[in-house]
């Protein structure tokens, strides 16, 4: 296998413990990394300076059949990329930044078509389908126009370059539709061959056309029968008829005139796609016609017309010596084959005809990537057209096994299908959507487009995607809110709280602790929500400032969480204490305590909030049960072995940062007073439903 | 969440495209109509390049009556008139409609700017004027403005709010005085408009509205309008063009609600769910104010008779009956984010621009 030579860094990787397993790339499921060195030596290597070596992809995504050239024209590059936490390099098929508007706008298509079933809804899945070619084609006049512009700049070559490429792409796609999503019930695959062909092949000068009919002997003129002959070539039954009927009106010798009335007759027979139906009558007609050509051919009259006037008649016969003779290229003699030996002939019969034009014009040359592709279509052979337009340009190989598949071409069993995509844990279709996304990575501009690609292409595509979205730049809060939006709306899970967890972080260091809260729930990060209530506590405590109530209103209650439920309690403590109601406070405080709402760091400070309640004189707020638990938290935190950290947390009116453990614990004392008068005062006027 | 679903009528919208992705789409209005041509200015963004403001001409093809679809359909071939970078990108655009229109924009850098467009036959321009940051965080950079809003009438405030959680109130002939600066509000604003001349609405990323007067936005009025049910993040915010006490909200999830400051419990109408994901943007029809019209991250636009909607909520306590027509608009060709709209009320074309690079046009 060729392969092509890569400077990496992944002897250091393997040097650092990558094991062997997490050196395969992770993005590129089609290639793996070699190395020239075996590991041995790698271990053995003495210099740690010395960490470049030559690295080859295996299978390499240029093959023998791909030149450096042609990989580069197809907007093709390779990229790598480190990932020190894990050791793994990255190689992945990049793109160039070009046509953002075409990528956009047919991964719209794709979008839409790859979703229809074309069996269900034939009508639906046309009128998408055929976007495909109507944006390739508005492509391509966008193309044209900016070649007209640029024709004297310095961007002219890559213009010509990228022209060619969609000129190409166009031809191949309008192929492909033809052979393969047109029935022959439709139109018989002649006709639209030499439609496509006139379309997309500009052999003919339609100049000559207009010289002709602007000189005055026109029969003689040297360009008249090979233009005729071109035109008969390529079925332009109209074109032909137009320019021997104004020859016709022209011609003074009468011999001359009867000859060429008789040819124009026969040209008005030419086969014709609203005339021909398969079989039946007009297979008759046909034969007919022909029979009439070559009874003209061996008459006298055709002398009168000349060698050209003879060829023409020739071709009209079906003379596959004279229509191989005077053809330029194979799809023109292919084109002319088709149309005047078996023009209601079925896609599925070609390759007769194909092996005859094939063997004059391509046989012991180098045939182009494009000529191997339309040849592989004409075949019918929709893995060996995949496996060409694969080196051809990763949109086309890409959009084309989408609908391929859709249209059942593509059989998963296949040896051949599994071949192209050796060591890819999935369909073929999958592999050329997902190689085709990964090209485009290197443009996060297109974000949208690449990860709607890898949605749609299994657990393959799902898996890259994931990996690929959290290295996504968030440049701007809308751009944020668009990706984690995409990753929660496609159960991007793991990505979507890994990004969660870095908006988190950034919104803390903001000091938006509502939203950092916000997103380290979203992030599953129990031990930052923690962290950030500490936080939000700690100034309350400090300053009494923060409004609680405000905050926590910012938080949604439908994503629980137990530390911001503690907060919550705690704020609604605090609100009915300055309501007044104390009751309610009092219940809210006992079950801070003893439901377990509250760290137990917090418990001292929730003690020392609790005096109000235990001296109120007017009446008993917790009942001797209450009290009995308030004793137990109280003995909770003084005999742990962490007290010290325990009585971290005390109110600064009743503590100072320098004060010693010791000192904090005396504080404690009053607490434990109002708890025993609060308990005698319970037993004597118990007090009144009190309970929840 | 509980939301009203609503039955779809799914109809082709055209798209004019550009090659780049449309953040924000305004028209120029002009105080001259009818005019020859119309136009209107955009936001265009690419990852990672400079944004740029652009001006475009549109020629109004019967200029004496009211439009139909097809006129606009067949000359609806935007011209590019003026064009200018922008530092940041461009998260708010508004224009303050003049002899020579002001563009407003607000950026991802804080960063409240405004451009001066000169439009005439032979040439247009585009001109920066002033650049001043009203967002940030002290000591940790930047803030990104998320909205602004021109105060009606006198046009001489704009009211903006940033990703600091504060609503700043700015002169509109001087952008470099800040007139008043609110505190920072815990949860994220993320979309103001003004109620009247004299009171502010903002939007937050907590589901609530909160209302500010103008005199002293320090704090806000409370208490804040919140939808108990309802509590997924708002994404923008518009006031009803004639009624005063009404606003229109969109939230993260798709769906749109209708407020009445006067009853701060509950939005007048359930969140009718509109489209399947973000509402960027939500406006009532300027000319028929029972209608809505929303753009959503779903890559559509859609009308919903809110009118219908509210009399089958008051009719129907139970909330079961809950299915009321909308009207979405899609182009074959867009299947992403559609993230800006707006209409010309007096041609009746609404605009909209999309993360395909698709302008969408249509008569309402």
């Amino acid at each position: 296998m060729a392969a092509i030579p890569l400077i990496q860094p992944s002897a250091s990787a393997l040097k650092f413990g990558a094991s062997a397993p997490n050196r395969a790339i992770f993005s590129t499921p089609t290639v793996d990394i070699k190395d020239e060195s075996s590991e041995q030596d790698l271990l053995n290597e003495g210099d740690m300076d010395d960490y470049v070596t030559a690295m080859y992809l295996d299978p390499s995504p240029i093959n023998k059949e791909t030149s450096a050239k042609s990989w580069a024209q197809s907007n093709r590059t390779l990229a790598a990329t480190f990932r020190p936490s894990t050791n793994e390099i990255a190689v992945f098929v990049a793109g160039k930044k070009a046509a953002e508007e075409f990528i956009m706008q047919m991964f719209g298509v794709f979008l839409n078509t790859t979703t229809i079933d074309p069996r269900k809804s034939p009508e639906n899945y046309k009128r998408n389908f055929n976007q495909y070619y109507e944006g390739i084609k508005r492509h391509l006049l966008q193309l044209y126009e900016q070649s007209k512009n640029d024709m004297d700049t310095e961007e002219a070559t890559n213009n010509n370059v990228e022209l060619e490429l969609m000129e190409g792409i166009s031809a191949i796609w309008r192929l492909a539709e033809c052979m393969f999503f047109t029935r022959d019930e439709d139109k018989p695959i002649a006709f639209m061959y030499s439609e496509w062909l006139s379309a997309h092949d500009s052999g003919l000068d339609l100049d000559i056309g207009e010289t002709l009919l602007a000189s005055a002997g026109r029969l003689s003129h040297p360009q008249f029968w090979p233009y005729i002959n071109q035109c008969l070539l390529r079925g332009m039954k109209k074109s032909v008829v137009f320019m021997v009927e104004q020859t016709l009106g022209d011609e003074t010798d009468e011999d001359v005139a009867d000859a060429l009335e008789s040819f124009l007759k026969l040209l008005k027979g030419i086969p014709a796609s609203e005339s021909s139906i398969l079989g039946g009558k007009a297979y008759e007609r046909h034969m007919k016609w022909r029979e009439a050509c070559e009874k003209f051919g061996k008459s006298s009259q055709v002398s009168r017309l000349g060698t050209g006037g003879a060829k023409a008649v020739s071709i009209l016969t079906g003379d596959i010596d004279t229509i191989l003779d005077v053809t330029e290229s194979w799809e023109e003699a292919f084109a002319a084959i088709l149309l005047y030996t078996n023009p209601d002939c079925p896609r599925h019969e070609l390759l007769l005809i194909l092996k005859i034009c094939v063997e004059k014009y391509l046989q012991g040359i180098e045939i182009s990537t494009l000529d191997k592709v339309k040849v592989s279509i004409l075949e019918m052979d929709p893995i060996k057209t995949l496996r060409h337009c694969g080196n051809y340009h990763p949109w086309l190989v890409a959009h084309l096994a989408d609908v391929l598949q859709q249209h059942d071409y593509l059989d998963m069993a296949d040896l051949q299908l599994q071949d192209i995509a050796v060591g890819f844990d999935s369909d073929i279709r999958d592999f050329f959507i997902v190689s085709y996304a990964q090209s485009l990575m290197s443009n996060t501009n297109l974000w949208e487009a690449i990860a709607g690609y890898l949605l749609k292409c299994g657990h393959i595509g799902k898996s890259t995607l994931s990996e690929w979205i959290c290295h996504v730049p968030l440049e701007s809060p809308r751009k944020a809110h668009k990706v984690l939006k995409f990753c929660k709306e496609n159960g991007l899970t793991d990505s979507l709280q890994s990004i969660n967890r870095v908006m988190g972080v950034e919104e803390e260091k903001r000091g938006q602790y509502a939203l950092a809260i916000q997103h380290f729930i979203a992030s599953n990060d129990d031990d930052r929500v923690a962290k950030v209530v500490d936080n939000l506590m700690r100034n309350y405590l400090q300053d009494g400032n923060l409004d609680l109530e405000d905050t926590l209103a910012s938080i949604s209650s439908q994503s629980f969480n137990r530390h911001v439920d503690f907060l919550r309690s705690y704020a609604k403590f605090q609100q009915d204490y300055k309501n007044g109601d104390l009751r309610s406070a009092g219940q809210t405080l006992r079950k801070l305590l003893t439901v377990g709402k509250a760290p137990i760091k917090y418990w001292a400070v929730i003690l020392f909030d609790a005096l109000p309640l235990l001296e109120n004189k007017q009446e008993v707020i917790f009942d001797s049960n209450d009290t009995y638990e308030l004793m137990w938290c109280l003995e909770e935190i003084v005999g742990s072995q962490h007290k010290a950290e325990y009585l971290q947390l005390l109110p600064t009116s009743v503590s100072s940062a320098t004060s010693t453990v010791a000192e904090r614990e005396q504080q404690l004392n009053v607490v434990r007073l109002s708890l025993v008068r609060n308990l005698a005062r319970s037993l004597v006027h118990p007090p009144q439903d009190l309970k929840d | 969440m509980e939301n009203v679903v609503v039955n779809m009528a799914r109809r082709e919208i055209d798209q004019f495209t550009v090659p780049r992705k449309v953040s924000k789409i305004r028209w120029l209005e002009g105080s001259v109509f009818p005019q020859k041509n119309l136009h209107f200015a955009t936001a265009l963004h690419v990852d990672g390049k400079v944004d740029t403001l652009t001006i475009w001409s549109c020629e109004n093809q019967r200029q004496f009556e009211i439009m139909r679809a097809e006129d606009v359909k067949a000359g609806f071939n935007p011209k590019q008139l003026a064009e200018i970078s922008h530092r940041g990108e461009v998260l708010d655009m508004r224009v303050i409609d003049d002899q020579e229109p002001l563009l407003v924009t607000a950026s991802s850098l804080g960063e409240i700017n405004l451009y001066k467009s000169k439009i005439q036959a032979d040439s247009s321009t585009l001109q920066h004027v002033a650049t001043h940051r009203h967002h940030g965080f002290p000591n940790l950079g930047v803030a990104g403005a998320t909205s602004l809003s021109i105060r009606p009438q006198a046009l001489n405030e704009i009211a903006s709010v940033g990703e600091d959680s504060r609503l700043v109130l700015i002169g509109s002939d001087n952008i470099q005085k800040t007139l008043q600066r609110s505190d920072r509000v815990s949860s994220g604003l993320s979309a103001v408009c003004w109620r009247s001349s004299s009171s502010i609405a903002v939007a937050t990323k907590s589901g609530q509205v909160r209302l500010f007067d103008r005199r002293d936005i320090s704090k806000s009025v409370s208490p804040v309008l919140q939808d108990p049910r309802q509590l997924d993040p708002l994404t923008c915010i518009a006031q009803h063009p004639t009624d005063v006490h009404k606003l229109t909200t969109g939230n993260d999830e798709g769906a749109v609600s209708i407020w009445d400051v006067r009853n701060m419990s509950k939005p007048e109408v359930k969140a009718i769910k509109v489209h399947n994901s973000i509402v960027w943007e939500v406006m009532f029809h300027p000319n028929q104010p029972d209608k809505l019209i929303s753009s959503s991250q779903d890559g559509t636009l859609a009308t919903v008779n809110w009118k219908q909607a509210l009399n089958e909520y008051v009719s129907d306590a139970t909330g079961t009956k809950d299915e009321y027509i909308a009207t979405y608009w899609s182009s074959i060709t867009n299947v992403l984010s559609v993230n800006s709209i707006d209409y010309h009320n007096r041609a009746n074309i609404l605009l909209a621009g999309a993360d395909s690079g698709g302008i969408l046009h249509s008569v309402q």
